[in-house]
Order: C-alpha cells, then sequence, then structure tokens
C-alpha cells in the first residue's frame, strides 16, 4: 500500500505564503482602482494570475518576503495591463503602433508611472519638490543637496519625510 | 513578526526608491507589507515609480516638465538648473593654497586689531572704577574686594533691568500654540520660568554683594551660595530643552528622567556650595581651593545650556555662541579671582557683565524670534532627539 502523503510544514508555509500574498494583491486593487471600475471580481482576477506567475515561473521562491517582492512586481504589470484593457492608456492609443512592438508597452507604462510621480510632485511644497527633485530624478547625493539647497538641518531627516509625503499623494494619484 | 516603528519603514522605502536598501532591510520591509495591507499598497505605489526612475529618458522628461512648471509658476522654488551649474563650477575650481593662508592671515591680524580694542575698551571701562593704584600683588583679604561697590550696583540694576523688562509688553516671547503643540507650550513656559529665576538669582548675588561692599563686612560664604543658585536655573532650562519634561496623561512618568537629573543637579550643587562655604571658612582642612568645584559647577551649567543652542534648530550664528562659551570659561578663574590684581578683577568684572549681557541677547532673540518655539515643537514632533 502506497504511504498517504501528509502535507509537510513547508508546504503549508508556502501556501500560506501564497494566500497573504494574494489577498494584499487582491486588496490593493479594491482599494485603489475603484475609479477604474474595478470591482471585487477583477480584484480576485488579477490576483489569481500573479499567484499563478509566482508557482509556475517562481517556484523556488517561498519565502513570504521573497514572494512579496516579485508578487509586488507581477501585480504591477498585471494592473497595468487591466489599466490598458479598461480604459485604453492614452499613451498607447496616440502610439499606434502595434501593441506587440517589443517594450512599447513597458514605456507606456514607465511614462503614465511618471507622469503620476510628476503629478504628486507638483502637489508637494516647493521645498520638499526640490529635495525630491534632487534626490531621485537627478540622483545627488545629500551632501550635493545640502549645499544646493543651502539648508543646515538635517538633510536625510527632510528627505524622508517628504518621500513619505509623496508616497501619500502618489496613493491618491491613480 | 514585529512590524519596525513607521520612522524606520519609511527610511527602507526611502532607501527602497533609491536603490540603497540594504537585504535585511529588503527583507523586514516586504515581510512587514505582507502583513500590513497599507504598507503593501504603499510599495505597490512606489514600485511604478521606482521603475519610471530608473528610465533616464523618463528622468529628463521629468526634469524638463518640472523646469517648465517652475518657470510658469514663477514661485519662490530654486532655480536648480543654476544652483546645479554653480556647484559644478564650484566642485571644478580646485581648492587654492594661497586662499587659506590669505584668510588665515586675514583672521590673525583682524583678531589681533579687534582683541586690542576690546582690551582698550575693557581697561577704559574697568578704569574708571579703580580707585587705587595699580598692584600686581594679590589681595591680603579675600574678604574685601577690590571692586567698588558702584560696579556691584550697576550689575545689580543691570540684572534688575532686564528681569523686569521680561514681565513687560516687551520683547514678548513667540507664543506657541497649545492646541498643535501642547507639550511645546509648556516647555517653553518652563524654559522662562528658568530663565527668569536665573535673573532673579543674579539679582539677588549682586545686590547682595553691593550691600556688604558698602557696609565693608564679607559677603562671601552667602555670595558663593547665591553664585551656585544662579547655576541651577540654567541646568535647568539646559535639562526642559533635554528631557520630557512635561507630563502627559497616556505617560505619567514621562519626566521621570527630567525629575531624577533636576534632582541629582540640585543635589551636586549644594554640595559644590558646602565645599566652597567650608572652603571659606576653614573647614574640615579645606581652604578656598574648594571654590574650583564653583565655578566648574557654575561653568558647566552655562555650557550645557549653550550647548543645546548650538542646535541648528534655533539657529544662533556661530559667531555669536563664542562670547556664550567665553562667558562659562571665565566662571573656572572663580577660584583665582581673589588672588588677582584689583584693576584685573575690575576688567574680569566687567568682561563678565558684557558675557551677560550677549546671553540675555541671545535668549531673548531666540524667545522672541520664535526659533526656540520652533525647537521644542520639533522635538514635539519627533524631529529632533533620540531615536524613539
Amino acid at each position: 500500500m502506497l504511504p498517504v502523503r501528509q502535507p509537510d510544514s513547508a508546504e503549508s508555509s508556502y501556501q500560506d505564503n501564497l494566500a497573504l500574498v494574494r489577498r494584499r494583491i487582491a486588496g490593493y486593487v479594491q482599494r485603489r482602482l475603484v475609479p477604474h471600475r474595478a470591482g471585487f471580481d477583477d480584484a480576485e482576477d488579477i490576483a489569481q494570475a500573479c499567484i499563478v506567475v509566482l508557482m509556475e515561473q517562481y517556484p523556488a521562491k517561498r519565502e513570504l518576503a521573497e514572494l512579496t517582492a516579485i508578487a509586488i512586481g507581477i501585480a504591477r504589470h498585471k494592473i497595468a495591463r487591466f489599466l490598458h484593457d479598461r480604459d485604453r492608456m492614452p499613451a498607447l492609443a496616440d502610439a499606434e503602433v502595434p501593441e506587440t512592438a517589443p517594450g512599447i508597452f513597458e514605456q507606456a507604462v514607465a511614462r503614465q508611472a511618471m507622469d503620476r510621480l510628476l503629478g504628486a510632485m507638483l502637489k508637494l511644497p516647493p521645498r520638499c519638490r526640490d529635495l525630491i527633485r534632487l534626490r531621485l530624478l537627478e540622483q545627488r547625493d545629500y551632501a550635493e543637496i545640502r549645499m544646493l539647497l543651502g539648508i543646515s538641518g538635517n538633510i536625510y531627516e527632510m528627505t524622508r519625510r517628504c518621500h513619505s509625503a509623496l508616497l501619500r499623494l502618489l496613493g491618491g494619484i491613480q | 513578526m514585529n512590524r519596525p516603528p513607521d520612522s524606520e519603514i519609511d527610511a527602507m522605502l526611502l532607501a527602497y526608491t533609491t536603490g540603497e536598501i540594504t537585504q535585511p532591510e529588503e527583507r523586514t520591509l516586504f515581510e512587514a507589507a505582507a502583513q500590513d495591507q497599507d504598507l503593501f499598497d504603499r510599495l505597490l505605489d512606489l514600485e511604478s515609480a521606482r521603475q519610471a526612475i530608473r528610465n533616464p529618458e523618463e528622468r529628463r522628461r521629468a526634469l524638463a516638465v518640472l523646469d517648465a512648471w517652475g518657470h510658469t509658476e514663477r514661485t519662490e522654488t530654486l532655480d536648480v538648473p543654476r544652483a546645479a551649474a554653480a556647484l559644478r563650477q564650484r566642485a571644478q575650481r580646485p581648492p587654492s593654497l594661497a586662499a587659506d593662508l590669505g584668510r588665515s592671515v586675514v583672521s590673525t591680524i583682524t583678531t589681533t586689531v579687534v582683541l586690542r580694542l576690546c582690551y582698550a575698551a575693557i581697561t577704559v571701562i574697568g578704569a574708571t572704577f579703580v580707585t587705587s593704584a595699580p598692584s600686581y600683588e594679590p589681595a591680603a583679604n579675600p574678604g574685601s574686594s577690590p571692586v567698588p561697590p558702584i560696579l556691584h550696583l550697576v550689575h545689580a540694576a543691570i540684572a534688575a533691568l532686564l528681569l523686569a523688562v521680561q514681565f513687560t509688553p516687551f520683547l514678548q516671547p513667540h507664543r506657541i500654540d497649545a492646541r498643535t503643540h501642547p507639550i511645546a507650550q509648556r516647555c517653553l513656559a518652563q524654559f522662562i520660568a528658568g530663565w527668569r529665576f536665573a535673573w532673579a538669582a543674579w539679582l539677588a548675588l549682586y545686590a547682595w554683594l553691593w550691600i556688604f561692599a558698602v557696609s565693608g563686612a564679607n559677603p562671601y560664604p552667602v555670595a558663593d551660595i547665591l553664585n551656585c543658585l544662579t547655576a541651577f536655573p540654567l541646568f535647568w532650562a539646559f535639562f526642559v530643552l533635554d528631557q520630557p519634561s512635561v507630563a502627559i496623561p497616556t505617560n505619567p512618568r514621562r519626566t521621570a528622567a527630567f525629575r531624577k537629573a533636576i534632582g541629582v543637579v540640585w543635589g551636586i550643587g549644594a554640595g559644590v556650595a558646602v565645599l566652597a562655604v567650608a572652603g571659606r571658612e576653614h573647614l574640615w582642612g579645606l581652604n578656598e581651593f574648594g571654590l574650583v568645584f564653583q565655578g566648574i559647577y557654575v561653568g558647566l551649567s552655562i555650557a550645557f545650556l549653550f550647548g543645546r543652542f548650538d542646535s541648528h534648530w534655533m539657529k544662533v550664528p556661530r559667531w555669536m555662541l563664542a562670547p556664550l562659551y567665553g562667558y562659562a570659561l571665565i566662571q573656572m578663574i572663580y577660584v583665582f579671582f581673589f588672588r588677582l590684581p584689583p584693576e584685573w578683577q575690575i576688567y574680569t568684572y566687567v568682561v563678565a557683565l558684557l558675557f551677560k549681557l550677549c546671553l540675555f541677547l541671545v535668549v531673548t532673540h531666540l524667545l522672541q524670534a520664535g526659533n526656540l518655539a520652533r525647537y521644542l515643537e520639533a522635538a514635539e514632533d519627533g524631529k529632533i532627539g533620540p531615536p524613539q
């Protein structure tokens, strides 16, 4: 008689991790994509599609931190695809190129993401906007930023707070 | 898993955006994100922006948009391209040894001239109070100071005036809104109370010296105690700026460290005063050398407080700190004061008065301009201080 295979604890933990990641992705879609008419079913579909990719393409990744990090990248792509299909992304519609052109979808996604980032940056106070611009877009180090802005305080702390404010604004722009 | 505090999460998110996150931090961040929907949402929001930032073409486009925005808005934002050009120009220009040497020579000449002028001013002022012919012999009786009573009176009158002016509508401190910063508002009140106490103690000290100088009696054992009393409110003011000094309903033990520090400092002050008095009276085998501890105690109180003024939140010009630290340093010569030639004692006395005026001007400026209020508000907001 063949022995009955008991699910080992590692497998159980993997399944728990996947379930947790799935719940987070579905939660994100439901919270963030309401203006795009994304409902419960859309959220479940996107989350499930991400989990399928995780299981099929990344079977060796089983720890929660690894799965979350990869899932975020996959979810970003799946959500962009969903928005494209649902709303017809203007950048793609204007481009009038075959959707299969290499990299064109990613370019359009990057452009939209940068537009969102700019939209959030323009809502920041001028000093914060300058800090974020210098640190993230011009990729300057803190010593340079301190000199450029003539700031004597804790430049790192200020950047951290501005970055936090930027993230809050990004959450409100879709 | 314990979720890291928000400040750490924010720091990790910034490091993640800039690509400077370490592997352990990244692991902590993603584990926390899996447990926390808000953090997961923020990470996913950030992910798109992060990918866009990695694209040099998109960065260039974003900078052009921001430049256009800044141009049309005509706000007071930084002219980054021009500033960047200035930075590049500055970076390209190598530091010149001649310029470094020139700066050194100029500062030497300036120091010599300025100090000579200061000495002239002090001796002119001090000489008007010197009653006897110059002598370099130390005073035979330490109790009989060559400092004329009028100088004590001037000192006391100035202390009284500067104390009184704090209770008038002039030079009123910048207020803190108790609705937004209740702790900072109470800290400011504590600081002001300590500050006024210091001036009241100086008034008492110099009034006492004046009264006894007029009568010719020896004021010193009591004057030493009063001198110690001037240090205590300065320590108080320092601890108000340094420790959580206001209890809150949710944390009544918040002031524990402050109360402990105040208690210990008060005890040390009392001990120092006892030693000073014992030294004056030649008790317990002591002599006037006991006063050295008093000089150190008073000097430390001033140095600790001025160390807080060094904070960039206070925005005290660096040069202005020099006379303040100078005031702390001259406390150390207290033990030698009575061994100095009479006119030197007078000059030192005048210098102490000038330093005290500097101190008043700096603290009044901090209070009135709101620099101290901003410091306290920042402390309440958690922007400064030890990591929580």
